[in-house]
């Protein structure tokens, strides 16, 4: 009788739990069932208004102290990067005064042919990097600019030196999110610079971006630069992605994947830029 | 004064993990410090409400800070933990390797709940699920959540909740 007294005991007990967690259950439907009743969720940007000056000192905090710690293991390879450095700056510059060159004459050519330069300028906004997504595998992060700000979904959010991070997820009124390029749901159209060969870009399993559907016998190797195509209408041409780091052969499919080393890569700076539409 | 002290270390722990934590870690995973602080309440604290308002108020704020439509992360953590409490009586006893069991089987079960959550919330498709990237990322998890445990087992006598 005693046994069968404790068994009621615990499963009473349970039942009562399981009506505890049914309220906070039910609590949490009605706030994804609110969500289809607004665009912009007031309750998420109240939430970040309230938590951002915490996560931006902790996000200044957190960048001091792992460029510090960086820094100090990776002094001893200073002299080398320093050379390496010398070397590719002295190429760039090479470089740079021929694009000066090439782009004089442009300018010249326009100027017999009456041509005027066309295409539609970028407006740009800076914004700071808030916080990041704090789901593994949820590739995203909250910048302190939204739609009073003029961002809207769909917009690139890029780095300094035009390099693509991603596009705008989801906007609050003075929030958004930023889906990095790395997420899987994340499609770019790009292409090679070299070659100009075009590919499907993604995030992958891997630390590396999956550059899609390239033509079997298209010109591509490690060490080509990925720009953004502008094929897929959400991102504009010409925005840097990355390095291709190797090349995948499938014996019997008709295409090749490439795999990208990003090149915000272990960016820093908490600054970014959105692309306005 | 005191009960809000509990509160305040876990709205320090979601920013924690929204912003420090994400240095550590790799391929996009790392230590999810929230639901260890959880499941060390559940673990050694007995107060069953407050274990789940405290769950609540960590989806609540995760939510704020995520990119995910709001709601889906405070269900997961809301069903994780209960799972969590529910299976605790297959784990007798509290001795160390006991709680690093109890961790291990938690995270396990965050991670199905998320990956159903998120099928949910369309952030995943059937056809996208890459069940080798999912089992890679959940051993890396496993293995940070499992170091923390050590860092929160000599606290056990301070229980939080």
């Amino acid at each position: 009788l005693e046994i069968r007294a404790w068994k009621l005991g615990i499963m009473l007990s349970f039942k009562k739990k399981i009506k505890i967690f049914a309220l906070f259950a039910a609590a949490a439907a009605l706030f994804v069932f609110l969500n289809g009743f607004s665009e912009r969720s007031t309750v998420k940007n109240t939430l970040l208004a309230v938590t951002s000056p915490f996560s931006r000192a902790a996000l200044v905090s957190s960048d001091f102290l792992f460029s510090t710690f960086k820094t100090i293991t990776e002094i001893k390879n200073l002299s080398v990067d320093n050379a390496d450095l010398k070397n590719e700056n002295r190429d760039l510059l090479a470089e740079l005064a021929r694009y000066k060159e090439l782009a004089k004459e442009v300018v010249e050519l326009r100027a017999q042919l009456g041509v005027t330069v066309g295409g539609k300028k970028r407006s740009l906004i800076s914004a700071e990097i808030i916080n990041y997504d704090p789901v593994s595998l949820n590739f995203s992060f909250i910048i302190n600019r939204g739609a009073k700000d003029g961002v809207s979904e769909g917009d690139s959010v890029i780095m300094a030196g035009n390099i693509l991070l991603g596009k705008v997820a989801g906007v609050y009124d003075d929030f958004s999110s930023v889906s990095l390029i790395a997420d899987k749901n994340n499609k770019v159209g790009a292409q090679s610079e070299r070659a100009e060969t075009s590919g499907v870009l993604s995030g992958s399993a891997s630390s590396f971006l999956l550059m899609d559907l390239i033509e079997k016998n298209a010109d591509i190797g490690a060490g080509d630069l990925i720009l953004t195509s502008g094929l897929d209408g959400i991102y504009p041409r010409g925005l840097i992605v990355g390095r291709v780091a190797k090349i995948a052969e499938n014996a019997e499919g008709i295409f090749k994947q490439a795999y990208v080393a990003a090149s915000y890569a272990g960016f820093k700076s908490m600054r970014v830029f959105v692309i306005l539409k | 004064m005191k009960s809000i002290v509990p509160f305040a270390i876990l709205f320090l722990a979601v920013i924690l993990q929204a912003t420090l934590f994400k240095y550590i870690g790799s391929a996009g995973v790392f230590l999810n410090f929230v639901l260890v602080m959880l499941l060390y309440s559940v673990f050694y604290g007995k107060r069953f409400k407050i274990t789940m308002f405290a769950a609540f108020l960590a989806g609540f704020l995760l939510d704020g800070l995520s990119g995910l439509p709001f709601g889906y992360l405070i269900l997961a953590v809301t069903a994780a933990v209960f799972l969590a409490q529910a299976l605790l009586s297959l784990v007798l006893g509290d001795s160390f390797w006991r709680f690093v069991f109890f961790i291990a089987l938690g995270t396990a079960l965050y991670d199905a709940v998320l990956l159903i959550t998120l099928f949910l919330a369309r952030k995943v498709t059937a056809a996208g699920v890459d069940f080798s990237a999912f089992g890679f990322a959940l051993a890396i998890e496993l293995a940070l959540n499992i170091i923390a445990a050590f860092i929160f087992y000599p606290l056990r006598k301070w229980i939080i909740l």
